[in-house]
C-alpha cells in the first residue's frame, strides 16, 4: 500500500485506501479453506437424495467399503445414535414453531432432493466419488408437496413425521402481545379498509432465488487427545458453530476450536447458518483419527443453499383519494422447504421479512399476518437481503398500484407517506432509531428531473416508444440488536473486539466475526489508524479463530459498520486513556485524554504542543518499562471492548431506475439507476460503494435472471449455472450512487452498518419502471422473475 | 464434481497419429477433445467416462481458416477467437463470425474449437445451426485414411447425436464459393449476455442481377431438436425483393411452423415471437451484406 493519499492520520477514516486484502486475493496469494492441506488427510463425498420425498427402505454400502482406498462410509443408521439430532437450544430461536427433529444424515426418509443420505471417506476425492456411486439407497418414494399453499392444506403430504402439519411457522406481527389485542385490531384494521376511498388487493409472488458465492461450503476436521477437535468450517459465525459442536457432539467445550480461514470467497449468508455436514465431518475426523475434508461441488451447493425469497404475499392496502396511506394489511405464504438448517430452520427469514414489511412509510394501522410451510424443497437458507426481498417487492408494488389508481405522480405519493421524523416505531414494532429519511428521499429527486422526464415520455409514446421511470425506498437493519437477535437466533447482537499493542507500536485487533471478502480487514485498520493517529500498515487484523478471539455472533447483517467496528474503537479509546494517563504523569501535567491528540505517529498535549511524544515510544514504554507508573497503574496495551447501541439501528436508501420497453418483444433496456443512500460516517467510500454496486447487481440478478427451478416431482432442473442464471457485467447499468448521510448518534464513529438489506430494494423500483412505461396497456406486474417473456405476454393480453 | 477414472490421455501430432491412438481402444471407449468447453464438464459430471482422451489441440493440420478462391474452409481445432476476429469472414460467411463473437464468455472463445461444437452438437448452441444455415459440409477422415464429406443437412441427426462415427475424426468443416452476391447473418438471444441460445436465427440470402433472392437458407438455433432449418421461410424469401415486408412474411412463416417448446428459459410462444424478431433483424442484415 505504497500509496498515502491523506497528510494527517485522523483523515484515515473516510478515504479511499486501497483495500490492503486485495494484493493476495488479486495475485492468486489468499488461502482459502481448499488451499489446506493437513498430513494424512482424507477427502469426503456426500451421497445425496435422488428423490424429494421418500421412505428409506435400505442402504447397501458393502461395495463402496470394499473398494481400494475408502476409509469409512456412514449412513444415517451408522450415526442416528452415535451423536444428538440437531435440534438442540444454540440452535433454536426463541420463536414458537414446530423445529423438526433431523440428523446429520437423513434417518428412515428424506425430505428433498439433494439430502445428505451417506458420507464416503476415501483417500483422495475421485475414490470417494467413485465409491459413492456404489452406495446402493433403496427408496420408497412418497407423495410430494412443492406448492406452499397446497402444503397448509388439509391432508397434504406430511414434510416433517413428527409435525402436526407443515406448518413450521405462524404469526401475527401487529395490535399487540395478545391474542385478544391482535383480534381487536384486526376489525379496527378491517373498518379501515371499509370505509377507505381506495383499497389495492393483489397477490403478489417472487420466485425461488437467492446467492451464490464464488466459493461454496467447506469444512475440514483434525482431532487429536490432547487438543482435542479443531474445524475449519466456511462460516461467517464462527463462534457460534463450536458451541453446536459441542453440544452435538457433547465435547468438553475447551476440546473445541472452530477457524474460519482467513479468505473466504463470499458468503451473503450462507455461511451463517449451522450446517448438518459440519457435524458428520467432526464425527469421522475423531472416529478415524485423521483429518477429513469435505468441499462442496457447485452442483451441490446449488442444490442445498443459496435459495430464499419464495414467498406469496396477499397485500392489501387503504388509503385515501388525496394519497394518504391509511392502513396495510397482509397475509404471507412462505415457502420453506425442509427447514433442516440450525440458526434459521428456514422460516427466519420470512419472519424478519414481515417484520420489516412496513419500510419507511406511516402506516396508522396495519394488520400483518405470516404463515411459513414446510415443503419438499431444501430450505430456505440467509440470503443478502435476508427476509425482506418478497415483502419489499409487493409494498413497492402496491404503493405504485395506490398512485395509479388515485392518479397521482408515485413519487409524490412516496414523499407524502415517508417517516418525516425519527425515532420511529412501525407498525410491526420495528424501531427506527435516527436518520433524515426526507432528506435522502429529497436528494434522489434532485439527481433527476422529473418533470422534464414526464414530458419526454409523453413525446415518446407518440413515437410508440415506451420509457418508464420507478422508484423504491428501504429501511434496513444497522446490525441486529440484542433485542432482536437473542429472540430471533437466541444469539446475542453485540459486537467484540481485542485490541493488542506490541511493544514497537504496532497493533493487532482480533474479532471473532468472520468477513468473507467485504473488506474488514482495511475499513477496521482505516478506523484503528485514525484513533492512534498511525498508519493503517502497523496494523494486524485477524478474524475467526475462537480461540484468539472473543465471542462474536458473526459476521450476518450488517454488523461491521454498526457493532464490529464501534467495539473496537472503543477498545482503541479505553487504550487511548490508560496512555495519556500515563503520558500525563510522565510530562508531570494535570491532562486527560481530551487534552491530547494523536496525530501523525506523535501524542501531542494540546496546551503546549511542544509536549509531546512519539506512539510508538511510549507504548514501548508502557508494555517494556512499566516503572514510574501512576499510582494502580500496571503495564501493558491490551483491552477487549464490548459494543451494544443503546437502541437498534438503521440504515435507509432510496432507488430511482429508468428503462425503455420493447413493445414488440418486451425487452427492457435500463437506462439510468440513481440512488441516494443514507449510511452514517463512512469509513471507506469504495468499500461502501462496492457493497451497494454487489448489492444492486444480486438485485437486478436475483429480479431478472436467477431461480431455483423444481418439477412436480420436487426434482431440481437448475443445479449449474448454465439453468441458474447470473448477470454478468454487461447485464448491468452504470450506477449512479449519491449520498445524504447522517452520523449514526448511537455509535462511537457514527457509522451504520450497510450493504446487507440492499439488494430488497431492486425489484420494485425495476417493475414500477417496467409497468410505468407501459401504462398505456394498463399492466402491474405482480409475480417476479421479470423477464421479457413476462413482459411480452402481459402486453399481448392488454392487446387482446 | 471429479471425473471417473482415465487410463490415458495422449496428445498426437498428426491426424494419423490421433487416429491411431483412438484405435488403441474399445470403440467408444476412447473419445477426442477438441476445445473442451463443454465435453470436460460431461466428463467431470460423469456423464462421459472415456478410459483415453486423444487431445487433439497439438495437431496444426486441424488448424486454419482458407478463404482462397471465393470458398472456405475452416479447420475443426480452429478456436472461436480465431473465427470471430477473421478478415475473411465476409458476405456469405459473416454469420459465422456473429456466432462465434458470441459464444460463451472470453476464456471459452479462447478455447472452443467450431469442430468441437459441430461434433458435440448440444442442442441449445449456435455453431451447428450456422454450419447448417450456411450449407456447410464436414470433411471426415476414417481410421484407415478413408475420407468422407458429409453436408450439413445430413449431418446433423438430433441433439447430441451427428453422422460422425466414434472412429472418425472431423478434420474440416468447408463451404463452397457462392455462385452470385451472397450474405448471412447469425444473432442468438438468451437470458443473460452471451449465454447459450434461447432461440438463435441464421440467414444466408443470394441476390441475382435484378436485386431478388435467388437463393435462401434460414436456420434456427435452440429449438428441442437442436438446429433445424426453416423451409417456409426459405420458400418466402426466395424470389422476394428483400424488403421489410417479404423479410416479416417469411419469418412469420418460420415462426408459425417452427416446433417451439416452453421451458425455464422461455414458453414455446415467445421462442415464436423471438424468431420473427431476430429473424427480421438478421435476415435484413443477411440482404445487406449480400448487397455490398
Amino acid at each position: 500500500m505504497a500509496s498515502k493519499p491523506i497528510e494527517d492520520t485522523a483523515d484515515w477514516v473516510g478515504t479511499r485506501l486501497p483495500r490492503k486484502e486485495d494484493l493476495r486475493l488479486m495475485t492468486g496469494g489468499g488461502k482459502f479453506l481448499s488451499d489446506m492441506v493437513l498430513p494424512g488427510m482424507l477427502h469426503a463425498v456426500f451421497v445425496r437424495s435422488e428423490y424429494a420425498h421418500a421412505r428409506i427402505k435400505g442402504i447397501d454400502k458393502s461395495e463402496a467399503v470394499a473398494m481400494p482406498g475408502v476409509v469409512a462410509v456412514y449412513t444415517g443408521a451408522d450415526i442416528e445414535h452415535a451423536f444428538k439430532a440437531l435440534d438442540i437450544p444454540v440452535l433454536i430461536p426463541n420463536l414458537p414453531a414446530q423445529f423438526p427433529k433431523y440428523h446429520a444424515l437423513a434417518v428412515d426418509k428424506v425430505r428433498y432432493h439433494g439430502e445428505p443420505v451417506a458420507l464416503v471417506i476415501a483417500r483422495d476425492k475421485y475414490v470417494a466419488e467413485d465409491a459413492s456411486e456404489l452406495v446402493i439407497v433403496d427408496y420408497d418414494e412418497l407423495p410430494v408437496v412443492i406448492d406452499a399453499e397446497a402444503a397448509l392444506e388439509d391432508g397434504a403430504p406430511r414434510v416433517h413425521d413428527d409435525s402436526k402439519d407443515n406448518e413450521i411457522f405462524a404469526m401475527t406481527f401487529t395490535g399487540g402481545e395478545t391474542p385478544e389485542e391482535q383480534a381487536a385490531n384486526d376489525v379496527e384494521v378491517e373498518k379501515i379498509f371499509a370505509e377507505a376511498d381506495v383499497v389495492v388487493s393483489e397477490r403478489f409472488k417472487v420466485h425461488r432465488t437467492g446467492v451464490t458465492p464464488l466459493e461454496p461450503r467447506g469444512v475440514l476436521c483434525e482431532w487429536n487427545e490432547s487438543d482435542g477437535l479443531t474445524a475449519y468450517i466456511t462460516t461467517q459465525r464462527p463462534h457460534i458453530d463450536r458451541l453446536a459442536l459441542v453440544d452435538v457432539l457433547e465435547l468438553p467445550a475447551e476440546k473445541v476450536r472452530v477457524i474460519a480461514p482467513r479468505d473466504m470467497g463470499g458468503g451473503f449468508g450462507i455461511k451463517a447458518p449451522f450446517y448438518r455436514e459440519n457435524i458428520i465431518i467432526a464425527h469421522a475426523a475423531m472416529e478415524l483419527g485423521r483429518p477429513v475434508c469435505w468441499v462442496e461441488s457447485r452442483y451441490e451447493s446449488l442444490m442445498n443453499i443459496g435459495q430464499e425469497r419464495d414467498q406469496i404475499n396477499y397485500m392489501e392496502i387503504a388509503a385515501t383519494k388525496d394519497g394518504e396511506l391509511l392502513a396495510l394489511r397482509n397475509r404471507g405464504i412462505g415457502n420453506n422447504g425442509a427447514g433442516c438448517i440450525g440458526v434459521y430452520w428456514g422460516f427466519v427469514m420470512p419472519f424478519l421479512g414481515a417484520v420489516e414489511m412496513p419500510n419507511a412509510y406511516t402506516w396508522p394501522k396495519g394488520d400483518v399476518k405470516l404463515r411459513v410451510a414446510s415443503t419438499n424443497k431444501t430450505s430456505l437458507t440467509p440470503s443478502r437481503a435476508f427476509g425482506n426481498f418478497p415483502t419489499r417487492f409487493a409494498i413497492e408494488r402496491s404503493i405504485d398500484i395506490v398512485a395509479h389508481k388515485i392518479g397521482m405522480e408515485p413519487a409524490e405519493l412516496r414523499r407524502k407517506n415517508i417517516i418525516p421524523q425519527l425515532p420511529y416505531t412501525s407498525i410491526t414494532g420495528e424501531y427506527y432509531d435516527s436518520g433524515d429519511f426526507l432528506g435522502v428521499w429529497d436528494n434522489l429527486m434532485a439527481q433527476i428531473d422529473l418533470e422534464a422526464f414526464r414530458k419526454e415520455q409523453a413525446e415518446a409514446r407518440k413515437e410508440g416508444r415506451y420509457i418508464g421511470i420507478g422508484f423504491s425506498c428501504g429501511v434496513e437493519l444497522s446490525g441486529v440488536a440484542s433485542d432482536l437477535m437473542v429472540p430471533m437466533e437466541n444469539q446475542p447482537g453485540y459486537g467484540a473486539a481485542s485490541v493488542r499493542l506490541e511493544p514497537r507500536g504496532k497493533v493487532y485487533v482480533f474479532g471473532g466475526d468472520a468477513p468473507s471478502g467485504q473488506g474488514h480487514e482495511t475499513a477496521t485498520a482505516q478506523a484503528v489508524a485514525a484513533i492512534f493517529g498511525i498508519d493503517p500498515d502497523d496494523i494486524v487484523v485477524t478474524t475467526g479463530d475462537t480461540t484468539t478471539t472473543p465471542f462474536g455472533s458473526g459476521s450476518i447483517g450488517a454488523r461491521f459498520g454498526s457493532y464490529y467496528v464501534s467495539a473496537v474503537a472503543k477498545a482503541c479509546e479505553e487504550i487511548k486513556d490508560k496512555i495519556t494517563r500515563i503520558l500525563a504523569h510522565d510530562l508531570q501535567i494535570e491532562a486527560h485524554k481530551q487534552h491530547f491528540e494523536f496525530k501523525n505517529g506523535d501524542i501531542v498535549y494540546l496546551g503546549d504542543p511542544t509536549k509531546r511524544k512519539a506512539f510508538k515510544d511510549m507504548v514501548e514504554r508502557i508494555i517494556m518499562w512499566p516503572i514510574n507508573l501512576p499510582e494502580g497503574e500496571v503495564g501493558g496495551l491490551e483491552t477487549t471492548a464490548f459494543f451494544e447501541a443503546d437502541k437498534p439501528m438503521i440504515c435507509f436508501n432510496a432507488d430511482c431506475c429508468m428503462v425503455e420497453v420493447n413493445e414488440e418483444s418486451g425487452a427492457f433496456n435500463i437506462t439510468r439507476w440513481v440512488t441516494s443512500e443514507d449510511v452514517g460516517n463512512v469509513i471507506n467510500p469504495t468499500i461502501v460503494e462496492g457493497q451497494m454496486h454487489g448489492a444492486l447487481v444480486q438485485g437486478l440478478s436475483n429480479t431478472m435472471f436467477e431461480e431455483f427451478v423444481y418439477d412436480e416431482l420436487g426434482q431440481q432442473m437448475s443445479a449449474d449455472f448454465e439453468h441458474y442464471k447470473l448477470a454478468t457485467a454487461a447485464d448491468v447499468p452504470d450506477f449512479e450512487i449519491t449520498y445524504s448521510s447522517t452520523p449514526c448518534p448511537h455509535t462511537p464513529l457514527g457509522t451504520r452498518g450497510i450493504g446487507e438489506g440492499r439488494p430488497s430494494s431492486v425489484p420494485g423500483a425495476l417493475t414500477n419502471a417496467v409497468c410505468d412505461a407501459l401504462t398505456p396497456f394498463g399492466i402491474e406486474i405482480t409475480e417476479l422473475p421479470l423477464r421479457p417473456n413476462t413482459v411480452w405476454r402481459k402486453i399481448q393480453e392488454s392487446k387482446s | 464434481m471429479f471425473p471417473a477414472k482415465i487410463e490415458k490421455y495422449v496428445r498426437p501430432q498428426s491426424i494419423a497419429e490421433a487416429l491411431a491412438a483412438l484405435g488403441e481402444f474399445e470403440e467408444g471407449d476412447a473419445m477426442f477433445l477438441a476445445g473442451g468447453q463443454s465435453a470436460m464438464q460431461a466428463i467431470k459430471s460423469r456423464m462421459l467416462r472415456p478410459e483415453c482422451i486423444v487431445d487433439l489441440q497439438n495437431i496444426s493440420e486441424l488448424k486454419g481458416i482458407d478463404a482462397a478462391a471465393g470458398g472456405l474452409r475452416i479447420g475443426a481445432m480452429t478456436r472461436y477467437v480465431e473465427i470471430a476476429q477473421s478478415a475473411a469472414l465476409n458476405g456469405a460467411f459473416a454469420a459465422l463470425a456473429d456466432a462465434a463473437a458470441r459464444v460463451g464468455d472470453r476464456q471459452v472463445r479462447n478455447r472452443g474449437t467450431i469442430g468441437g461444437s459441430v461434433c458435440w452438437n448440444y442442442m441449445a448452441s449456435c455453431m451447428p445451426a450456422v454450419v447448417l444455415g450456411t450449407n456447410g459440409t464436414m470433411n471426415l477422415t476414417a481410421a484407415n485414411g478413408g475420407e468422407r464429406s458429409i453436408a450439413a443437412d445430413d449431418f446433423f441427426l438430433g441433439p447430441l447425436e451427428t453422422a460422425r462415427e466414434d472412429t472418425e475424426i472431423l478434420t474440416s468443416v468447408s463451404w463452397d464459393a457462392p455462385v452470385s452476391k451472397t450474405g448471412s447473418a447469425y444473432k442468438k438471444w438468451g437470458l443473460v449476455t452471451d449465454a447459450l441460445p434461447v432461440v438463435g436465427v441464421c440467414v444466408r440470402v443470394s441476390v441475382g442481377g435484378d436485386g431478388t433472392c435467388s437463393d435462401a437458407r434460414v436456420s434456427i438455433s435452440g429449438l428441442a431438436g437442436g438446429g433445424e432449418r426453416a423451409p417456409a421461410a426459405e420458400t418466402a424469401l426466395l424470389g422476394s425483393d428483400g424488403s421489410t415486408a417479404a423479410i416479416a412474411k417469411a419469418m412469420d412463416a418460420a415462426a408459425e411452423a417452427a416446433d417451439t417448446h416452453s421451458d425455464m428459459s422461455a414458453d414455446a410462444d415467445y421462442r415464436r415471437q423471438l424468431i420473427r424478431n431476430l429473424g427480421r433483424e438478421v435476415a435484413a442484415s443477411a440482404f445487406a451484406r449480400a448487397r455490398t
